[in-house]
């Protein structure tokens, strides 16, 4: 009688988010779930996974700082040189009068995907911390937004077809900031792996 | 059981079951995180199609226009999408031509079309099942943004090859039809509510 009062946990009543059929599950489950009508997942598997997104979204966070400032590519055509960051790139597109497309590349590539890491850490600290630090939920609704919109990933394979794209007109080579790049959409992949919305909420627990 | 059939109505910021209250009309606010809650998405149905739609009519101009002009000492040339899968095959770049061939041409039109079917599947009956249909979005949700790639790679180019009359690479107006035919594309996969699919009566 007394160790079934010990075992009981409080039980998270959910749905899944593409087909409506409804979950519950007991709050200190660690495992991953899966919509049993139509396969998509409810909640990712839990071990470790506040620690993995902590560590790999500051260490990608931080990252992105010199990747924005270091050239990612140097060329020569004869004479000349030139290098481009990824900054530098998004002036050019707006001095040429394509503002809003740069506006879009500025967005995508560098204030969503930083604003996602810079989330993401704060949720993931709260649910290592398990409680609810301050605008915890902005916090987690930011992150959840941003989360469909970073497209830093694909920034990187961009660079990588207009290396082919030019090879055969100029000499091209890599510099520093085509390295943090990679190593940065490395670290968001990594984060984006682990990261799961109702997984932390319920480890950060209910309250302030 | 579903969340219509327990008469409840699932909070999409945090994903927390909330029970409905009887009054019905006016909005329930998720104890958990205060964002307004709906049993599925308001409208959905007419968003998504408004948006695909546009996707569509964006796409023409988008790939009529030149993306991109390359200007040199000698000559200017000008390439739309299509122009430059082509100058990447006939140089035998074989494999990134088709990259970038898939990325900003079949990528689009691909999700345009799924979405499409995903609406009139709603309406006509069909043999997809809806654990299919809900994987087919899974899928059009996450090769959307990979059709940015185009945008990106005039992004570094410009940036990149500026060197006064010798060469210099300007963005065209195509470009910006074409990220907002991305653009509206992703939108309108992202108010398409994939629960509508599984409301359908008589169907398992």
């Amino acid at each position: 009688m007394f160790m079934e009062n010990l075992t009981v946990t409080a039980k998270v009543f959910t749905a899944c988010a593409a087909c409506g059929e409804a979950v519950v599950f007991e709050s200190n489950s660690e495992e991953k779930i899966i919509c049993t009508r139509c396969g998509s997942t409810v909640k990712k598997h839990g071990r470790n996974s506040a620690l993995f997104v902590t560590a790999f979204s500051i260490s990608a966070f931080m990252l992105f700082v010199p990747a924005l400032l270091y050239p990612v590519l140097d060329i020569s055509v004869s004479s000349l040189s030139s290098s481009a960051t990824v900054l530098g790139s998004i002036k050019a597109l707006y001095e040429e009068g394509l503002g809003a497309v740069g506006l879009l590349v500025l967005l995508t590539s560098v204030i969503v995907p930083m604003g996602f890491l810079l989330t993401c850490f704060y949720v993931a600290v709260s649910a290592l911390l398990r409680r609810r630090l301050p605008m915890f939920i902005p916090a987690m609704r930011l992150a959840n937004f941003f989360q469909e919109w970073h497209m830093a990933d694909v920034f990187l394979v961009g660079i990588l077809v207009s290396i082919v794209k030019l090879i055969d007109m100029s000499e091209l080579t890599f510099d520093y900031g085509i390295y943090l790049l990679m190593l940065v959409c490395t670290f968001t992949a990594i984060t984006e792996v682990y990261y799961d919305t109702l997984l932390f909420r319920i480890k950060a627990g209910n309250y302030d | 059981m579903t969340d219509i059939e327990m008469n409840a109505a699932l909070c999409l910021s945090c994903r927390q079951l909330i029970d409905m209250p009887d009054t019905d009309g006016g909005e329930i606010i998720c104890p958990v995180c205060g964002s307004p809650v709906h049993q599925r998405r308001k409208n959905s149905l007419q968003k998504t199609l408004a948006l695909t739609l546009t996707a569509l009519l964006l796409y023409i101009p988008a790939n009529v226009l030149p993306v991109m002009t390359i200007e040199t000492f000698a000559d200017t040339s000008a390439n739309t999408i299509l122009g430059g899968v082509g100058e990447l095959f006939n140089n035998k770049m074989y494999f990134i031509a088709a990259v970038v061939f898939v990325a900003s041409f079949v990528v689009p039109l691909f999700k345009i079309g799924s979405i499409l079917y995903l609406l009139t599947a709603l309406r006509v009956r069909d043999k997809l099942p809806n654990a299919a249909k809900t994987r087919l979005f899974h899928l059009i949700e996450l090769i959307g943004k990979w059709s940015m790639l185009d945008i990106y790679v005039i992004t570094i180019m410009a940036g990149l090859v500026n060197m006064g009359f010798l060469i210099q690479i300007k963005g065209g107006a195509g470009a910006t039809f074409f990220a907002a035919t991305v653009i509206a594309t992703m939108l309108a996969s992202k108010s398409f509510d994939t629960r509508l699919i599984w409301d359908k009566k008589g169907e398992k």
